[in-house]
């Protein structure tokens, strides 16, 4: 009997985890729509799946990192996106968006590439190198625009961000079609295999043959690939890049995502669907301060009791005496 | 090797870095020594910021959120004084009561919500600054006058204030790390389960490095706040950065167990001396921050890279 | 001076019951030893009663009065001190500072003077004759000097009950000697457990044994009443288990072939080990634990630095990484699950591990292949398990361990180095695991390293007992057996 309720709890455990943040949706949609009719209909779903989708590509690339080891986490992922809005609004006046988007996706590669060196080559604590590289990020953002605004952003990019194909939203067409290729590299590839053992288990992935150090790089260099791509559909939203911190904000609803759609923070468990669920909930949670009038100062305070309370339920040290 | 000689050998780090930052400063910029007095005393509070996380590193975990804190305290102090109006004699205790909360939530947090550190203080960190914009809204205030003039002097009874806390934090150091609060600390970093089954209360001491910590931190808002002389709710920059680094070079590491609160506090003024021969050396000021920023992290690289061949090596 | 009761101890860790119901009574002014195979519970209770484990259920009683431990403090409080298998120091401070921490606790206890506890501790350091400066930090002194002071703090505590769970297995023979002197004086204020493999010792130091297994204890004998084969005996079940393999007799090389497998080491622990293996061998590894018999395993494997030749059929090869070893075809396994088992993944993708290693990370996962191996490794294994998709760590520790011998088994080996791969598996799994490593021995070498000599003896062809770092025995058939392999290993050379 006692067996049969234990297998049962796992079972629920492990569909749990990925079903409570699309249970969260709901909740969510449905108290929003207590306040503001209209709020649970089909086309206000779709506008906050337009402003889910760049937040959900950077917590794709964050669940890469989150997967491969105990402390891997990406705190540079909102640098990343805020330097690609004002550099390639730069770019943008004078190239392509194919040259655009090429140099946009090299600058998150090797910024990517700089973390993943950090933390498993010279040893750096994930955190404190990711940390860096944001301010490092920034600096540059702040060195390109010296504190004017540059450039602006093209019709196809805003397309892109916000625009509508038979009216499904093309940033979540681009959003769901980075998740159909991250899952592929996560579920079909040895790489996903090589990932999923190096978060479970460093030595005995070592033991095996396999180089942890190539693992955590590639991760981190996926993040930063993804959170620059993400980036350009910042751009495409907000139109003009006022300052070079723009997208600072979504570095911690990013991780809060990974964290809360079920995946292990200490790695070797966990994917991407339910971060979709869970960025869905994060950004109808902002919609909620902005339909409340909730000033920038107190949503700074409650993404950081966010955190907190998400910690307390999903992240915690095992008791000294077990 | 006796007490004080063990203590020497760990402040020389830090101090070898701040009297070699010093030296390079003193040669390539010409007012340098001049302008000692007020450079010294812009350092400070990251000073005590080094301290501070050189507690919590010693016992095993991390403060990411000094640079909210600290933003924080100096909204709460100006905003008791400028729109309250309490006893401007009582301004002095406003920050470091408000450090001292700020470490204890901290505290509960992590060592008996046995939630994870960085995680948590860093949550912390969005938390407080957005509450200090919340109370201040723009930079705004003032402060009582007398404590505007102290800092104005720069003196009290004739002590340069730069030098009277550097004293006050020698001091602070030396009680402490005669107490068997920091022989806990060490070891409650180093072997927390071995520290377990001597009977110590492990959680209750991690609790204690937060205080102490969110103690220091006040200070360090203390003094900010007399250097300004008014409420920013807009501070931030590197100053947490910059309190891990000092705190590394101050002997501590992220495994936790080892550390120095002095070798950190005068690690960090030379950091932020760092920062003005930077400065100095031309760099705009658009250019400052990154290439700020690359320094530290090449120090942190440096460190970070050092200490792991020590490591294998001894393997 | 005390008695003691244990009464229904219960302790499970998921899936695994470590305590079953176990119940002993200790009177005062002995010394009990306590012994059991791997995995009977003997260093859980140890945990248990020293405050560092919750049960889920029992009682304890103290002079016949019922008292709870309920953490460490309490534990102290209690009068009960141990020195741990796996040791129990700061490893950043220095031997001083460590037993400080104790002292200044146990005075605030006990209100007595500090500087007198610190004393005693001294004493008991001066007794066993420490090496090494007061003052020398934990973590660099030898396995061997934290031992020692790791049983000076538990001694010098003047306990009313004291735990010491395998105190003897990094210590010399005088180190051993002395600690027996020390416990003899502490017998008329102590009740004393010795928790320890090495029945010999039992024998000679203690008055009663408590045996267990399976986290029971089986009963409480007086030394004089029994012999040290009636113990292992009770111990193993009652019946001798027939293994039912035959050791493998090699075939004495004709000797103009290159061996099958030659390799020599040398590391910081090592000074030079060189052995020849024939295909179909099994070279036993035994001796002192600590004495390099992993050191050299992790050498081979190219786990850790080291000067080495390594030839397969009379061609070098260059071994720097696990990656290398694998490619030619060398496979290593631990017995440290800790190690080895990705505790949240699959049955199917803990055994596909090195397989998925050996492939390039651009290429496409199997799945399918991954399943095939996982059920036909599960059924040639004697896997128990409801489906390969579940996660190892629903698996019980015996069945987990398989699923690694099935992933190095996967990767075809022409060596299999196994480095202690049954440690604390039960006997049923151990025998089951005996048939396997025979079979696959018949076209491999395999070099079996094991910390319980008993292990060795049923599958070995030969066994090789290693010393601080040096081959000091080599014995085979009649010449192997366990008496002089442990002389071997003791004292360091042949009898």
């Amino acid at each position: 009997m006692k067996l049969e309720w234990n297998k049962l709890k796992q079972t629920f455990q492990v569909k749990g985890k990925i079903l409570l943040p699309f249970g969260l949706v709901i909740i969510l949609l449905l108290i929003g729509q207590a306040f503001s009719p209209g709020f649970f209909s089909l086309s206000h779903l779709a506008h906050i799946v337009t402003l889910a989708a760049p937040l959900g590509i950077m917590a794709v690339g964050q669940t890469f990192v989150i997967l491969s080891g105990k402390e891997d986490v990406d705190f540079s992922s909102g640098a990343n996106a805020s330097l690609t809005i004002v550099l390639a609004a730069l770019l943008l006046q004078r190239y392509s968006h194919g040259i655009t988007t090429l140099i946009i996706l090299a600058v998150g590669l090797i910024s990517g590439l700089l973390n993943g060196i950090g933390v498993r080559v010279i040893g750096i604590p994930p955190l404190i190198m990711t940390f860096c590289s944001s301010m490092l990020l920034y600096g540059v953002g702040q060195a390109i625009t010296r504190g004017m605004s540059i450039g602006t952003s093209t019709p196809i990019l805003t397309f892109m961000a916000l625009g509508r194909i038979a009216g499904i939203p093309v940033a979540f067409l681009i959003w769901m079609g980075i998740i159909i290729l991250s899952a592929v590299i996560l579920h079909k590839t040895t790489y996903g295999r090589w990932l999923y053992a190096a978060g479970s288990n460093p030595t005995a992935t070592h033991l095996a043959g396999i180089s942890n150090k190539v693992v955590g790089i590639v991760a981190y260099a996926l993040s930063g690939v993804l959170s620059s791509f993400a980036g350009l559909l910042y751009l495409g939203r907000f139109s003009i890049p006022s300052g070079f911190k723009m997208a600072e904000i979504y570095t911690l609803p990013c991780i809060m995502a990974v964290i809360l759609g079920g995946t292990n923070f200490f790695g070797g468990e966990g994917g991407f669907t339910g971060s979709i669920g869970s960025v869905l909930a994060l950004t109808i949670l902002d919609s909620f301060f902005t339909i409340f009038n909730i000033s920038q100062a107190w949503r700074t305070v409650m993404y950081g009791l966010l955190l907190v309370v998400i910690l307390i339920f999903f992240v915690r040290r095992e008791k000294l005496r077990i | 090797m006796s007490g004080v000689r063990k203590q020497v050998l760990q402040i020389l780090p830090g101090l070898l870095f701040l009297v070699l930052i010093s030296l390079i400063s003193g040669i390539l910029m010409p007012r340098f020594v001049r302008l000692l007095p007020s450079s010294l005393l812009l350092a400070i509070p990251t000073a005590f910021l080094g301290f501070a996380e050189s507690l919590v590193m010693i016992a095993g975990e991390v403060d990411l959120s000094l640079t909210g804190s600290l933003v924080l305290i100096n909204a709460i102090s100006i905003s008791a004084y400028t729109d309250y109006h309490i006893n401007e004699f009582l301004f002095v205790v406003i920050p470091l009561v408000t450090g001292l909360i700020i470490g204890a939530i901290h505290g509960l947090l992590v060592a008996f919500g046995r939630l994870n550190s960085f995680l948590v203080t860093a949550g912390t960190s969005f938390a407080w600054s957005g509450l200090a914009l919340v109370i201040l809204r723009q930079p705004r205030g003032k402060v009582p006058l007398w404590f505007n003039e102290v800092f104005s002097i720069g003196k009290v009874l004739g002590v340069p204030l730069a030098v009277l806390f550097i004293v006050i934090a020698a001091l602070f150091w030396l009680l402490f790390s005669v107490s068997p609060l920091a022989l806990k600390s060490y070891a409650v970093g180093s072997s927390p389960k071995a520290t377990f089954s001597f009977g110590i209360d492990v959680n209750r001491i991690k609790f204690y490095a937060f205080v102490l910590n969110g103690f220091l931190v006040g200070i360090a808002g203390l003094i900010m706040t007399g250097i300004i002389g008014s409420g920013d709710p807009r501070l931030g920059g590197f100053s947490t950065v910059l309190a891990v680094l000092a705190a590394l070079i101050g002997g501590a590491t992220f495994a936790g167990g080892t550390g120095n609160g002095l070798g950190a506090f005068l690690a960090a003024i030379g950091l932020q001396f760092t920062r003005n021969l930077i400065a100095w050396v031309g760099v705009a000021h658009y250019h400052l921050d990154l290439f700020y920023g690359a320094a530290l992290l090449v120090l942190i690289a440096g460190i970070a890279y050092l200490r792991r061949s020590r490591e294998i090596g001894m393997e | 001076m005390a008695t003691w009761k244990i009464v229904n101890w219960k302790k499970a860790f998921g899936q695994v019951e470590a305590l079953r119901n176990l119940s002993f009574e200790l009177k005062s002014n002995k010394i009990y030893g306590l012994v059991g195979p791997n995995g009977s519970g003997k260093s859980t209770f140890v945990k248990a009663i020293t405050g560092l484990v919750k049960l889920d259920s029992g009682k304890l009683f103290r002079d016949d009065l019922e008292v709870s431990i309920t953490s460490p403090k309490q534990a102290w409080a209690h009068g009960i001190s141990a020195a741990h298998q796996d040791l129990s120091l700061v490893q950043n401070l220095s031997v001083k500072e460590n037993l400080t921490l104790i002292a200044q606790h146990l005075a605030s206890l006990r209100n007595t003077n500090f500087a007198s506890l610190m004393q005693e501790f001294y004493d008991a350091l001066d007794a066993l004759q420490f090496p090494a400066p007061v003052l020398s930090k934990i973590g660099y002194l030898s396995r061997r000097e934290q031992q020692i002071v790791e049983i000076a703090k538990a001694l010098g505590a003047r306990p009313s009950l004291l735990l010491l769970d395998e105190p003897t297995s990094f210590l010399t023979e005088r180190d051993i000697e002395r600690l027996f002197g020390l416990l003899n004086q502490m017998r008329p204020q102590t009740t004393i457990i010795f928790v320890s493999h090495r029945l010999r010792e039992i024998f000679d130091i203690c008055d009663e044994v408590i045996i267990m297994r399976d986290g029971q204890a089986l009963g409480t004998f007086n030394l004089r009443d029994v012999s040290l084969d009636d113990v292992v005996k009770i111990m193993s079940g009652g019946t001798s288990i027939a293994w039912g393999v035959t050791r493998t007799v090699i075939p004495s090389s004709c000797g103009s072939e290159p061996p099958y497998f030659f390799v020599e080491v040398e590391t910081k622990k090592i000074h030079k080990i060189s052995v020849t293996i024939q295909r179909g061998e099994i070279l036993g590894v035994a001796g002192l634990v600590g004495h390099g018999q992993s050191e050299f395993l992790k050498a081979i494997y190219g786990l850790i630095p080291s000067r080495k030749r390594i030839e397969i059929n009379g061609k070098p090869l260059n071994i720097e990484s696990p990656l290398q070893a694998l490619r030619h075809g060398i496979v290593y396994i631990s017995g440290t699950s800790s190690e080895t088992t990705l505790p949240h993944r699959s049955i199917k993708e803990n055994i596909s591990l090195i397989l998925n290693g050996l492939k390039s990370g651009f290429s496409l996962a199997n799945t399918a292949a991954e399943k095939q191996l996982a059920l036909t490794m599960v059924n040639n294994l004697g896997i128990v398990c409801r489906s390969v998709d579940e996660p190892l760590r629903h698996l019980s520790g015996g069945n987990q361990q398989k699923c690694v011998l099935a992933r190095a088994l996967s990767a075809d080996p022409k060596i299999l180095l196994l480095d202690d791969p049954l440690k604390g598996i039960d006997t049923l799994t151990k025998a089951q695991f005996y048939k396997l490593i025979a079979e696959v021995a018949k076209n491999t070498a395999v070099v079996f390293y094991s910390s319980d000599v008993e292990e060795l003896l049923p599958i070995a062809s030969r066994i090789i007992v290693i010393f601080e770092g040096r081959i000091v025995g080599e014995f085979r058939g009649k010449e192997m057996t366990k008496e002089n392999i442990l002389a071997a290993a003791l004292r360091g050379g042949n009898e």
